[in-house]
């Protein structure tokens, strides 16, 4: 018995020696690392997108990103970090993406795959293979012969981080599914087709007094066996919550969200506008309201006073953008709005998101 | 004289990789390019110096039953340290060398050596074992590296030296050409110490 405890002891403190090295050495190196790694992505955004003038960290949906700007303040690159799970472990890498949604660039950044096989995702002519894709387009390249995992894990992994990159920070790059206001839509009935497991799904929606109240599916290709199935359910469930978006008939993912998809695909288009109220600075009574705006990030808040039907002071109380920018807009914006008496004047140059980001939280804070 | 010996041994009589036929899996998915081959040997010879060296300072301390255990834990501390500091340092290192350090962990030369030699020998020895045995798994990855560039894509060390009408044979880059590659590399060093009497 002593024996064992003995050896346990001598075995615990050899492990417990090993693991203060390890921490020890692990918080030496991994802000050094990681301070590494920022820097060579920076430096690859500058070379990947020379027009940039301008470059800022976003952070958005859990992600950051690089972005940049040109002198016109359009967003014309982004570089964020993705990962997939590869063979080995987890496969980061950098995308580089333009302002048109084109991948510019793939770099691997760390893998833990086979070397001389799932290693090869390092190599230029493998990575190339991604280069000018968008997110819609095929993703199903040359795989690595002897890394099946790897190269599929590569394929999904780079084309859905992209997707979520764009949706995170790509602006009007791509859009998610916009939103749809049903009580908007005039009377009538839409027709709009969707893809299930084949495409070529029709439905015939009616709505009568800003609600859907019937929808006829009239073509499908699925498997009748679980289209009939969605068939039966999804209209129903649509009508009886009016929203677009339902749980799927289960057992018939692809069929449900096919005829979710057509019904949407009818009714987008026929939804009105919102209305843009004209803002009548002269009929606003006298106070002091309060308003938000997002300039490059949300966060922007203002205090405006009105006196006599004119805009007499403008307090910027708030902001999370770049303090450099964000000063010269909060210098210039409000007193151009205050001289001009209008919530729309020119933005401080250089400056441009945080500027508008001001007008909006000013004119927001005036149409309560 | 006897360190010197303890240093060409492994890199002649007990060469690991075709005399004591260890670390074999290395040097099968390694050698597909002869600076895989390279790298691969100098980080393991680096590692195998270092932990010769702890292994045979503390040869008196770990008890003999739980020896392999401790072992492990000490070789695989050492190579997360190596890894980490390349890394942070030397990235250029690191990103050529990267890929095989965490392969090293499970290197059994590594083990081997601690076990059959730096146990039980002092701190000197060790590390000239430590070295003989680097340097010979070295050379051998090298050479089976070559080999297999060569014929699989008419390169050395990246540099063409295969004619234009050089047909590659593509299984040489495959594991089944690093079997056949070694196969025939250690039946040709059976062959040459049996000629020439080296045993």
């Amino acid at each position: 018995m002593k024996e064992v405890i003995r050896l346990a002891v001598i075995l615990m403190v050899i492990c417990a020696i090993s693991a203060g090295v390890l921490a020890y050495t692990n918080d030496v190196t991994s802000q050094i690392i990681e301070e590494r790694i920022q820097k060579e992505k920076i430096e690859l955004l500058q070379r990947l997108f020379p027009i940039a003038e301008k470059l800022e960290d976003l952070e958005a949906d859990g992600r950051t990103a690089t972005v940049g700007y040109d002198d016109q303040g359009n967003l014309v690159g982004i570089l964020a970090e993705g990962k997939t799970s590869g063979y080995g472990g987890e496969i980061r890498f950098n995308l580089a993406i333009d302002g048109e949604g084109k991948l510019v660039s793939l770099t691997i950044i760390s893998h833990s795959e086979t070397a001389g096989l799932g290693s090869k995702i390092e190599d230029e002519s493998y990575r190339q293979q991604f280069v000018g894709k968008t997110v819609d387009d095929d993703f199903d390249v040359d795989n690595i012969s002897g890394a099946t995992v790897t190269s599929v894990a590569m394929e999904n992994g780079v084309q859905a981080e992209m997707e979520a990159i764009l949706l995170a920070f790509g602006g009007d790059i791509i859009q998610g599914p916009a939103e749809i206001d049903i009580t908007t839509i005039p009377d009538g009935v839409y027709t709009g087709e969707g893809k299930g497991l084949m495409p070529g799904i029709k439905v015939e929606v009616t709505v009568e007094g800003g609600k859907i109240t019937n929808i006829e599916v009239l073509a499908g290709e699925d498997t009748p066996e679980y289209f009939n199935q969605a068939k039966a359910q999804i209209p129903k469930r649509i009508v009886e919550q009016q929203e677009l978006e339902v749980d799927a008939a289960s057992g018939a993912t692809f069929s449900s969200k096919g005829i979710m998809e057509a019904v949407r695909n009818a009714l987008q288009g026929a939804a009105g506008a919102p209305v843009e109220r004209e803002l009548d600075i002269s009929a606003i009574p006298d106070g002091v309201y309060t308003g938000e705006g997002k300039g490059l990030k949300p966060g922007i808040k203002v205090e405006v006073t009105v006196e006599g039907g004119k805009i007499t002071n403008i307090e910027v109380l708030a902001g999370e953008d770049t303090p450099e920018y964000f000063n010269q807009a909060k210098a210039q914006v409000p007193k151009r709005i205050i001289e001009e008496q209008s919530v729309q004047v020119d933005a401080a140059s250089g400056a441009t998101f945080s500027s508008k980001g001001i007008m909006d939280a000013v004119k927001n804070a005036l149409q309560q | 004289m006897s360190l010197m010996k303890e240093v060409t041994k492994g890199i002649f009589k007990e060469n690991p990789t075709f005399r004591l036929v260890l670390g074999t899996c290395p040097t099968l998915a390694v050698t597909t390019l002869a600076v895989n081959g390279l790298g691969m040997g100098l980080s393991t010879a680096a590692v195998l110096i270092a932990s010769n060296f702890v292994i045979s300072l503390l040869r008196k301390f770990i008890p003999d039953k739980i020896r392999i255990p401790a072992y492990i834990v000490i070789i695989a501390t050492f190579v997360t340290v190596v890894d980490m500091l390349l890394n942070a340092f030397t990235p250029e290192l690191h990103s050529a060398l990267g890929i095989f350090i965490p392969l090293i962990v499970v290197n059994c030369i590594i083990l081997g050596r601690a076990e059959a030699f730096a146990s039980k020998n002092p701190i000197a020895a060790s590390v000239a074992d430590g070295l003989g045995m680097g340097l010979g798994f070295t050379l051998s990855l090298t050479i089976m590296g070559s080999i297999r560039e060569i014929l699989s894509a008419g390169t050395i060390f990246g540099v063409t030296i295969m004619g234009a009408g050089y047909e590659p044979f593509q299984i040489f880059g495959s594991p089944a050409g690093g079997f056949l590659v070694y196969g025939l590399m250690m039946a040709l060093v059976n062959m040459l110490f049996k000629k020439f009497r080296l045993e």
